[in-house]
């Protein structure tokens, strides 16, 4: 008992404040703090190393320091255990599991303006100044779009769908995402229907929302939950109750890598 | 052992509360610890693992600059400075200009209770100091950014926080100081005395060595995580800022700021965890029920407020977690009762008032939080957003 005592409380901050920093500086350099957080945090995180590295010399300024007690060595574990938890996260991001968990019904768009979405568990504030991938959200280009003839074949995100659900009605499109088998999903469009989905996120996972499409008609059936695909079909919605549903039909599923950042923003 | 130590330790042990905080601390550890270890490789724990993280990782930055900022006022900051911004002789006045007073003085709700005995020390009137208390945390730029990030720049839910904090602030203080006098609503060794000028708050936790004035003082909260060694300065720290050069005062800014951390960091961890659990296994439909009834899912909000003990510069990016599950004013309960009252607050507060203000003081701040969020849900509706 007497050697645990002698530990002294610098040491034990200096570990916890180092074993931190550490972890932060790896996030930041792998980039892997994306599966967590939107990429602008990155220099909120930057700014958080320095702080921790400020907070690291000036205790290493004290000539005089206690022996650390029982209270702050429990306190100091409880402060490093979210780096286990961080190392046990996974490199994919949020899967199957969270889509179960945050759905709230079928997913459905929203038609009454182009840029609202209704992904199932509720419209995200701010939603309209997402940023995009791979297709036009300017609500004065609508028009143009939906009379130009349809290309072969358009790689889309899911927030564009979510977003212009219109434009993209009737065309061939590709949309990259997870694959998922829902109970609820097969309930209603027979034991055959699949789900594409991504998560969007306003700032951490813990905010995610599910975006996700219902693949009908398709060639290939049985991936792994959570495996990575790349769908293409005609983009549909089917009407339930009062929703519009998005869906794929005539689709061809085929596996594919992970995008870097596995959430839409 | 030093013989500091050796008292310091003594101190806990008579409290009760340190030791009772400690246990369940090293519960939490444990039930944690042991879920990881046996399921790490489970899907929901994985789940589990990324939420509790993204969380964490998000709130950290700035529970570290909210601390940074804490030390900087501790250091640099006099409270007479402080004290001289309000009108002493017209009390219901000096309450509107102290709710508001976070904005100059950002701190959060563990800094603004040393803070506050200090200027209560001074002479500040007993309103003034509980809108100063109540108000701080919330109306301060850091919980405004951190707001305002949480929820992408929403300009209303940030002026929802702000006003109805300030307003919360500014009621209670005026009702607090209607029903008590400074001598009944604080505790004695908190009267106005000649006591040295002096920024650091850690005298309050561990005063110095045979310094009579304040003889209960040290059992009334836990001892602070790696508080440094008391050695008989004024302020108990261990450094005289008054004197020191800007390097040493920074140096000093820095210690303070990271001594504020370790001391409330493990309760950011512990609601992250409650939180990241809730999320990982409650289904979404679950909260689709509370949001049927009128009120419920604020009182929901408010207690879950209380358990999670977050820090107020962080915890709006925990209520907009909610977002989808429980309506806006029941966000807004939330984000208005964490910063003015939950458990480790509980704790805190009994070193500034007597157990009959903490009483009444309670159950003002929590009718007075309920009001507001039914008055946002008969105005906006308690539909999920």
């Amino acid at each position: 008992m007497n050697s645990f005592f002698t530990i002294r409380q610098e040491w034990w901050r200096t570990v916890v404040f180092l074993l931190w920093i550490i972890a932060l500086v790896f996030l930041l350099l792998h980039q892997r703090y994306t599966i967590f957080l939107r990429s602008e945090f990155g220099i909120l995180l930057g700014l958080g190393i320095v702080t921790l590295a400020c907070f690291l010399l000036s205790g290493s300024l004290v000539a005089k320091s206690r022996p650390l007690g029982m209270l702050e060595m429990v306190r100091g574990c409880i402060l490093i255990l979210p780096l286990a938890y961080m190392l046990n996260s996974g490199k994919q991001g949020l899967d199957s599991n969270a889509f179960q968990n945050r759905s709230l019904g079928l997913p459905s768009v929203a038609m009454n303006t182009p840029t609202a979405v209704s992904p199932g568990t509720g419209e995200a504030p701010g939603l309209e100044q997402s940023t995009t991938m791979g297709a036009d959200v300017d609500t004065g280009a609508e028009e143009k779009v939906l009379s130009a003839p349809a290309a072969p074949q358009e790689e889309v995100s899911m927030l564009d769908i979510y977003m212009n659900p219109k434009k993209y009605k009737g065309r061939i499109i590709s949309v990259i995402g997870m694959f998922t088998k829902n109970r609820k999903v097969q309930k209603d469009f027979g034991e055959k229907a699949m789900v594409v989905f991504r998560f969007m996120i306003n700032c951490c996972a813990a905010d995610a929302i599910p975006l996700a499409l219902i693949i009908l008609e398709s060639d290939q059936s049985e991936f792994p939950d959570n495996t990575w695909v790349r769908v293409r079909g005609v983009f549909e919605l089917e009407k339930k109750n009062k929703d519009s549903i998005p869906v794929l039909k005539q689709a061809s599923v085929e596996e594919t890598k992970a995008p870097e950042i596995p959430y839409i923003f | 052992m030093s013989l500091t130590a050796t008292k310091n330790m003594g101190t806990a042990r008579k409290t009760g509360i340190p030791r009772f905080g400690m246990l369940l601390e090293l519960s939490f550890l444990i039930v944690a610890g042991t879920l990881l270890l046996a399921a790490h490789s489970q899907q929901s724990i994985q789940s589990l693992s990324l939420i509790f993280t993204s969380i964490i990782l998000e709130a950290l930055p700035f529970m570290l600059f909210g601390s940074m900022v804490g030390g900087l006022v501790e250091i640099f900051i006099s409270r007479e400075r402080m004290t001289a911004l309000l009108p002493k002789k017209r009390p219901w006045l000096s309450v509107f200009i102290a709710a508001g007073l976070g904005l100059v003085f950002p701190v959060c709700e563990c800094a603004v209770v040393p803070v506050v005995r200090r200027l209560t020390r001074k002479g500040l009137p007993a309103g003034a100091a509980i809108a100063y208390l109540l108000g701080g945390p919330i109306v301060n730029p850091i919980v405004v950014a951190s707001t305002a990030l949480a929820y992408k720049f929403d300009g209303l839910i940030v002026l929802l926080r702000l006003g109805g904090g300030y307003l919360i602030a500014v009621v209670v203080g005026l009702g607090m100081s209607r029903l008590f006098h400074a001598d009944q609503a604080f505790r004695a060794d908190l009267r106005p005395s000649e006591t040295p000028s002096c920024h650091c708050s850690q005298s309050l936790l561990a005063p110095p060595e045979g310094d009579v004035r304040f003889p209960n003082l040290a059992e009334a909260i836990p001892l602070p995580f790696f508080h440094e060694k008391n050695d008989g300065f004024s302020c108990g720290c261990g450094h005289d800022h008054e004197d020191a050069a800007l390097g040493g005062k920074l140096a000093a800014a820095c210690r303070h700021a990271a001594n504020d951390f370790l001391s409330v960091g493990h309760f950011l961890v512990i609601g992250a965890f409650i939180a990241a659990l809730a999320q990982t296994y409650i289904d979404r439909k679950f909260f689709l029920g509370f949001a049927g009834y009128f009120g419920l899912p604020s009182i929901l909000m408010m207690a879950l407020a209380i358990l999670l003990n977050l820090c107020s510069e962080a915890d709006a990016f925990i209520a907009a977690s909610f977002r989808g599950l429980m309506p806006l004013p029941a966000q807004m309960a939330f984000l208005l009762t964490g910063p003015m009252f939950d458990l480790k607050l509980l704790l805190m507060y009994q070193s500034l008032f007597r157990k009959r203000t903490i009483a009444v003081l309670s159950v003002f701040i929590l009718v007075a939080v309920l009001a507001v969020a039914l008055l946002l849900e008969l105005v906006m509706g308690g539909a999920l957003p």
